[in-house]
């Protein structure tokens, strides 16, 4: 059923799952929302699985017409949502009736804010999901949204009148601001850099340049040494790595990153820190800190912790 | 958890068949690195192959799925499935029994190529770099077969071994922004057999080719895979032009040479 008409389409609007999985070794990129904590909360205020694809809104929200009444959610960067003029109050649920705009104002805070809508919206799944990935082509119609572009979604069977609305505890509510303590495993070439290189990393200040995007941040900052060559032979570059080229300045790979590189790799994004990275934007700040697997990993538990709670509270 | 051997600095190892053992390279939170080597070996890549094709028939619950590279291979798992000690010790059960696992059969694909003009606009400059005639440069290009290492970066492209002089070629300075699907790629001792897609480059554009390797819709999306061999047959524009028409129409099946 059709869900919204794109009135004007924002900065880089698009849809987006948690990813496409299991193409990588062909050259597919991951994709899927840049912020997977924001996605999931969206989808569960909405009364949907998780996972459902939803719409993602950065710096510069769409305008959108409501093509019916709906069920609908905005989670993520505060990019002062509306609907008909009137602020919106995010991460709660919303009531929307046929013929409502849904529009966004100036960014307040963060970068890529979510928009859920009930049932979840329908695009063809290509190779398992609907993420739009615009390097490839890939997902709706392999670019962001555009004007007078009808967004479908899957029915879902709620008859909002009559049912709960949700907010999210507000303990749970992300706080972005313009500096950002990214926690870090190093490797899997952090050989390649001599201690003195490995130092300046983890002490260093970054800023983010306007060079960032879905695909990767490049950071400037101190010079980071390596102890011979800066490349590599060609391997695996998942989303949270972090190249350094011949320059010395940082690249950190995202969800739409590339699936092999041959710049060596100092570290990896912490998957909890990759969400939050997900809200930071051109000239934001950014420190470094090195911990072990074990403390991703359990930092990865406490966050799930977090959404099946959430889970529950709201079944 | 990670073996520390020598560092290697230079983009060549000196190990031209691999370590004796693998290092398990720890990559974040949600992956492993199985490296096998350091540099462009065919024996090195198919221990890679191989362990991939062990990995997906064992269905280990938590492992997500892998991308085998030209010298290690990656595996992306699930934390919350799998812990990091027990996938290791998974892996390394199957790096034990290499040897009896059987790969796919290898093709031989013929890949059409129109070089240099507007064709390859650093033709030229590549020829005047090493200096080779165009000629010598067409005949070293499209003389052997290649074999196909990984198939990555963005929507599969597949790369090769250039062989010497070629291979000293560095990446260009100033990338190129634009090039299109279809584009044949050298640098850094690889060759590209044909851009899957367009967008921006390193490497030196020296050809064109009208076959395409990038078909979101069938599975597998790409046309040559790891493993597989390819070589060029040098072409005419006119040639070109034809071939092209008949691959957008659908028309064009890429030539098989043989299923050795």
């Amino acid at each position: 059923m059709r869900a919204f008409e794109v009135i004007q389409p924002g900065a880089f609007t698009t849809v987006q799952d948690l990813g496409r999985y299991g193409y990588q070794k062909y050259g597919v990129s991951i994709s899927g929302a840049m912020d997977r904590f924001a996605l999931r909360v969206a989808n569960l205020l909405v009364g949907n699985e998780e996972g459902e694809a939803a719409i993602e809104a950065t710096i510069i929200g769409p305008k959108l017409k409501a093509l019916g009444e709906m069920r609908v959610a905005f989670t993520g960067a505060d990019l002062s949502p509306e609907i008909d003029g009137k602020p919106a109050l995010m991460w709660r649920t919303l009531d929307v009736p046929e013929g409502s705009i849904l529009s966004f104002g100036p960014p307040k805070s963060g970068c890529r804010a979510y928009l859920a809508v009930a049932g979840g919206i329908d695009l063809p799944l290509v190779m398992g999901s609907r993420s739009i990935h615009t390097r490839s082509n890939l997902g709706g119609k392999g670019r962001p949204l555009a004007k007078g572009d009808v967004i479908k979604r899957k029915d879902s069977g709620i008859r909002i009148r009559e049912s709960r609305t949700y907010q999210l505890p507000e303990d749970l509510v992300p706080v972005y601001g313009r500096q950002w303590k990214v926690r870090v495993v190093l490797g899997p070439q952090h050989d390649y850099f001599s201690r003195r290189g490995i130092e300046t990393f983890l002490n260093g200040e970054y800023e983010i340049t306007p060079q960032a995007d879905r695909m990767g941040y490049r950071l400037k900052g101190p010079k980071i040494e390596h102890k011979g060559g800066s490349d590599i032979l060609t391997d695996a570059t998942p989303p949270g790595s972090i190249q350094v080229p011949g320059d010395g300045m940082p690249i950190i790979l995202l969800a739409d990153g590339q699936t092999t590189g041959g710049y060596s790799k100092i570290a990896t994004v912490a998957s909890v820190d990759q969400d939050l990275l997900a809200q930071a934007r051109p000239g934001d700040k950014v420190w470094f800190q090195r911990i072990t697997i074990s403390e991703a990993h359990r930092l990865l538990a406490e966050m799930e912790k977090k959404i099946v709670e959430l889970r529950r509270r709201l079944s | 958890m990670t073996r520390r051997v020598a560092p290697t600095g230079g983009l060549m190892g000196s190990d031209m068949r691999g370590y004796s053992r693998a290092r398990y390279l720890i990559v974040g939170d949600r992956g492993i690195s199985v490296e096998f080597g350091n540099s462009l070996d065919e024996e090195i890549n198919r221990k890679v192959h191989k362990m991939m094709h062990a990995l997906e028939k064992a269905g280990i619950p938590g492992v997500i799925e892998t991308n085998p590279t030209i010298r290690s291979l990656f595996v992306y798992y699930d934390p919350l499935r799998i812990g990091v000690k027990k996938l290791t010790q998974e892996l390394r059960k199957i790096e034990g029994r290499m040897a009896d696992i059987a790969l796919p059969k290898s093709r031989l694909f013929e890949v059409p190529i129109v070089y240099g003009g507007e064709y390859g606009p650093d033709f030229e400059e590549v020829a005047k770099l090493l200096d080779l005639t165009p000629d010598e440069i067409v005949r070293i290009h499209s003389g052997k077969e290649y074999f196909i290492y990984d198939t990555g970066f963005i929507g599969g492209s597949a790369h090769f071994k250039i062989p010497p002089p070629l291979d000293s070629l560095p990446r260009k300075k100033t990338p190129n922004l634009g090039v299109p699907a279809g584009a044949v790629l050298i640098a850094g001792g690889l060759g590209s057999v044909y851009k899957p897609l367009a967008g921006p480059t390193g490497w030196y554009w020296i050809g064109m080719s009208p076959l395409k390797q990038w078909f979101p819709e069938k599975d597998p999306p790409l046309l040559i895979l790891p493993g597989d061999k390819i070589i060029y047959r040098p072409i005419t524009p006119e040639e070109y032009r034809e071939l092209k028409k008949k691959v957008e129409e659908g028309h064009s099946e890429p030539k098989i040479v043989n299923c050795a």
